[in-house]
């Protein structure tokens, strides 16, 4: 069962909470460490995640092998829609297992698709399973470009974008960056204020970035997520230990600060 | 075992053929009441009524039935696009043509969309009314204080609001492919949206909305 | 005839086990039925006023949703009666699609008819076997359906112009993978199906009656093989003279130059088959015996699809005019007829639906028979009562 996000548990349910770093190959991130996991061993036939096109835009990709996996890199902090083109790719081949990487509001209206498959031209039972990335909200991409550009920035220079306290903290080719949180919050899109869900309580894996440690914190919400973190383990592709008790309240704090930030605006908006 | 009454009042009885295919399944745990096995039998109580098709407000005999169905279950579902929001039927014209979804006559505990909602829908929403929770039936019953929804309403209250993040929900759900991106941003092609309110219920920002 | 003679006994069924609902009035004398009337109350739906006024493309995806059995048949007719109307024709592959569409709704609306039917004909024992492999075809059916429509109920890829894409080859070998294996096992269970049959089996064979048939084609439907003007339409209650006092809703029959004809699989079989069962389980017969042969063509046709050709002609033209489409529904004749405005737009919409045929056949057909298997006539004519209910006279 997958719950929603409340005051006092703003995570969602939770099977295992997880501090991973990646072991079988260099350079790939937790998460491509995973797909690569279970595109290997044949737990999945394919796998739809974004890539970074240039700065922060991404485009979505269907993959199939080991080689075009580990050409999609880096988070794109834009949200990249699942279109009518994935839809066609996804009924126009014989592929029957998926993993869908994507963003909390993605992985809400995939797993509504998979439990309540509304219209049969729904592709809900090629779904396998749902894996999220924490998110704070994402950019207007073009207002976000020229905040950067006022940093002297060129949007194709980033190389990852990531929060610190009350700072955005932007990497690129020449060093890194650190913006006041209260101004990037201008360039967020609305619809993202609204959203109560840092850390995507409808997949079955959520990951992102630990914040008292080096590595990826990992949450699974079902059985079949939990199993999926523990093959990998055993497989040598990440290396897994439980999430201390610190790390748990910090990423509950943060979690907290997307709902009440959803809840001010909600409150705002009506 | 519960029992299910399953009845369509005036639709295309396309969602009846659809929950007819889970009968396999569904029979080892409820007892179904469907004019298709020909033991219909409206003189009893249920513990569910999935009723499907809209209401016709011309006709006294049907709007009396479904009260009469809503008095005897405890549970009354409407089932697919017709009954829990309009769907093209909103369209009919004419004295003696005039539908409405049937939560406009009756009180309804759920309201799931869909032309026709696929097989395993039923199955899967039992199952969680079984185990009693989950956000999604959250949501079906929120959606009963809706008796219309559509893309038009997708891009007036998301859309045009400004709060669409352009996740592609939209896109990938509708049936006749009616909503299409257009720099990231959805866009209803008017003439094929035949108002199945997949779209909007699978919305993450409608939903998050309707459940605050 | 005068109905209301004393020594007529008066059956209202009303009727499970079909689509929609029935209520079926005999008058009967000792255990024979003198006369029939078949009504119903399912409320009156006018999808000519719900299209009235809107683009072509909305007619189409509204009209495919007058049934919910038989949706692909409205949905190719009415695009065939628009594309007419346009001036425009579909490519080769979008023919063949359609037909294959048709053919597998077709399969669609017969097992789903067999369903209802079963404890009709099957012995008690059996009943629950026998429902439970039909069910296990149909289920096979609707997937093919889904990879091929895009739905398995109200397929979306059937629209003006064509179809909107063909699967490529990948997918498309795997359905006549599929459809070969479908058909075997369908042969099989239709020899098990004979075996499990019961007394009303014996009695429907006895049974002669064979009225007029009416037929455009085997599979697909052809408006020059029969001749669309000698259709009438003529509401229910001017064809009966001695209606019972009883509330139904007034809905339409179609005649056909002006006789009674009986329309759907068995006049299909008897008019292009050399098919010949006069006797009422004829019908059944020759539902069972169209199943096999859908498969069969849809394996044919899939093999003639052309990979890389087009399957739609993407050109609409919004202009005045006037079409009409016959197509081979799986109840019969089905006709959509419509008349586009200067702009383009749905002027007006007329659908003759086959069970508007098959009402004055159903009444026929149950005379003098049997009282305690009268239930059974209007049900092996399979009437659809959500595609009677969407068009009348007015």
């Amino acid at each position: 069962m997958f719950h929603d996000v409340n005051l006092e548990n703003p995570i969602g349910s939770v099977e295992g909470i997880y501090v991973a770093k990646p072991k079988k190959v260099e350079n790939a991130g937790v998460v491509t460490s995973i797909l690569l996991y279970m595109l290997e061993n044949k737990k999945v036939d394919g796998v739809v995640t974004a890539r970074k096109v240039k700065g922060i835009l991404g485009k979505i990709l269907l993959i199939k092998t080991r080689d075009e996996l580990l050409n999609t890199v880096g988070n794109c902090w834009s949200v990249v829609p699942y279109t009518m083109k994935l839809k066609d790719m996804l009924t126009s081949s014989n592929l029957n297992k998926i993993a869908f990487v994507g963003l909390p509001c993605q992985a809400q209206f995939l797993r509504h698709m998979k439990t309540f498959p509304l219209v049969e031209s729904d592709f809900a039972n090629k779904i396998y399973v749902i894996i999220s990335l924490f998110c704070m909200g994402t950019f207007i991409t073009d207002g976000f470009v020229k905040l950067i550009r006022e940093y002297k920035i060129s949007p194709e220079d980033v190389k990852n974008i990531d929060i610190d306290k009350d700072y955005l903290v932007i990497i690129h080719s020449d060093g890194e960056i650190k913006v006041p949180v209260d101004i990037v919050l201008n360039h967020i899109q609305h619809g993202c204020l609204l959203c109560p869900d840092y850390t995507g309580v409808f997949a079955d894996i959520s990951a992102g970035r630990a914040i008292t440690k080096k590595g990826t914190l990992l949450i699974t919400r079902s059985k079949l997520g939990d199993n999926i973190i523990k093959k990998a383990s055993e497989e040598g592709y990440i290396e897994v230990e439980s999430a201390s008790e610190d790390e748990i309240t910090k990423l509950k704090e943060k979690a907290l600060e997307k709902l009440k930030r959803a809840m001010d605006y909600t409150a705002k908006l009506l | 075992m519960p029992s299910i009454l399953v009845l369509d009042l005036g639709g295309c009885e396309g969602c009846i053929a659809s929950i007819m295919n889970s009968y396999p399944k569904l029979e080892k745990k409820y007892d179904l009441y469907i004019s298709y096995l020909g033991n219909l039998n409206l003189d009893r109580e249920f513990d569910f009524a999935i009723v499907s098709g809209p209401v016709s407000l011309v006709s006294s005999e049907k709007i009396d039935l479904l009260k009469k169905v809503r008095e005897n279950s405890k549970i009354l579902v409407a089932y697919g696009s017709c009954a829990s929001v309009g769907g093209i039927f909103l369209y009919s014209k004419g004295q003696n043509c005039r539908f409405a979804s049937i939560g406009k006559v009756v009180d309804i505990d759920y309201s799931i969309p869909g032309c026709p909602p696929a097989s395993r829908t039923i199955i899967n929403f039992l199952n969680c009314i079984e185990k009693k929770g989950g956000r999604f039936l959250e949501l079906f019953k929120a959606l009963t204080k809706y008796q219309k929804l559509s893309g038009f309403d997708l891009i007036d209250d998301v859309v045009l609001t400004g709060l669409c993040v352009g996740c592609g929900a939209c896109t990938l759900s509708c049936p006749t492919e009616a909503l299409q991106l257009v720099d990231g941003v959805p866009d209803l092609i008017v003439e094929k949206c035949i108002r199945c309110g997949t779209c909007i219920v699978r919305c993450p920002k409608f939903t998050q909305n309707i459940l605050r | 005839m005068m109905i209301m003679e004393l020594d007529l006994k008066k059956i209202t069924l009303d009727l499970q086990r079909v689509c929609g609902e029935v209520k079926f009035l005999m008058y009967c004398k000792s255990n024979k039925v003198e006369k029939a009337f078949f009504l119903t109350n399912y409320p009156f739906r006018g999808f000519d006023n719900i299209v009235k006024g809107k683009n072509p493309i909305f007619a189409l995806y509204a009209l495919m949703r007058i049934c919910g059995i038989c949706h692909a048949a409205h949905g190719i007719a009415s695009a065939e009666a628009i594309e007419d109307a346009m001036g425009i024709t579909p490519p080769m592959n979008g023919r063949y699609m359609r037909e294959i569409l048709g053919l597998v709704n077709r399969v669609q609306s017969h097992l789903m008819h067999l369903v209802m039917a079963i404890p009709d004909f099957v012995e008690e024992s059996k009943q629950a076997y026998v429902l439970k492999s039909t069910l296990d075809i149909l289920n096979e059916t609707h997937s093919i359906m889904t990879k091929l429509g895009g739905s398995s109920t109200h397929p979306s890829y059937i629209t003006i112009g064509g179809v909107e894409k063909i699967p490529n080859e990948k997918i498309l070998s795997k359905i006549i993978e599929n459809i070969g294996n479908l058909r075997d096992k369908y042969a099989e269970y239709r020899k098990e199906l004979i075996n499990c049959l019961n007394e009303t089996y014996d009695y429907l064979r006895t049974i002669k009656f064979k009225p007029k048939f009416l037929g455009s084609d085997l599979f697909y439907g052809d408006k020059y093989s029969i001749s669309v003007d000698k259709i009438k339409l003529i509401k229910y209650s001017d064809f009966h003279d001695d209606l019972p006092d009883v509330e139904f809703t007034p809905l339409t029959l179609a005649l056909y130059e002006d006789n009674v004809v009986e329309t759907g699989p068995r006049a299909r079989l008897a008019e292009y088959y050399e098919y010949n069962n006069d006797s009422l389980w004829g019908l059944q017969e020759a539902r069972l015996l169209e199943i096999e042969l859908s498969y069969k063509r849809i394996y044919e046709l899939l093999e003639k699809l052309e990979l890389g050709e087009p399957c739609q002609t993407k050109i609409m033209i919004y202009r005045s005019g006037k079409g009409v489409s016959v197509f081979e529904a799986p109840r019969g004749i089905l006709v959509h007829k419509v008349v586009l405005n200067e702009s383009g737009r749905i002027e007006n919409y007329t659908i003759i639906l086959p069970t508007m045929f098959l009402v004055p056949v159903i009444e026929k057909a149950t005379q003098n028979i049997e009282v305690r298997f009268a239930e059974v006539i209007p049900r092996i004519y399979d009437p659809c009562i959500p595609c009677y209910s969407a068009y009348t006279l007015r």
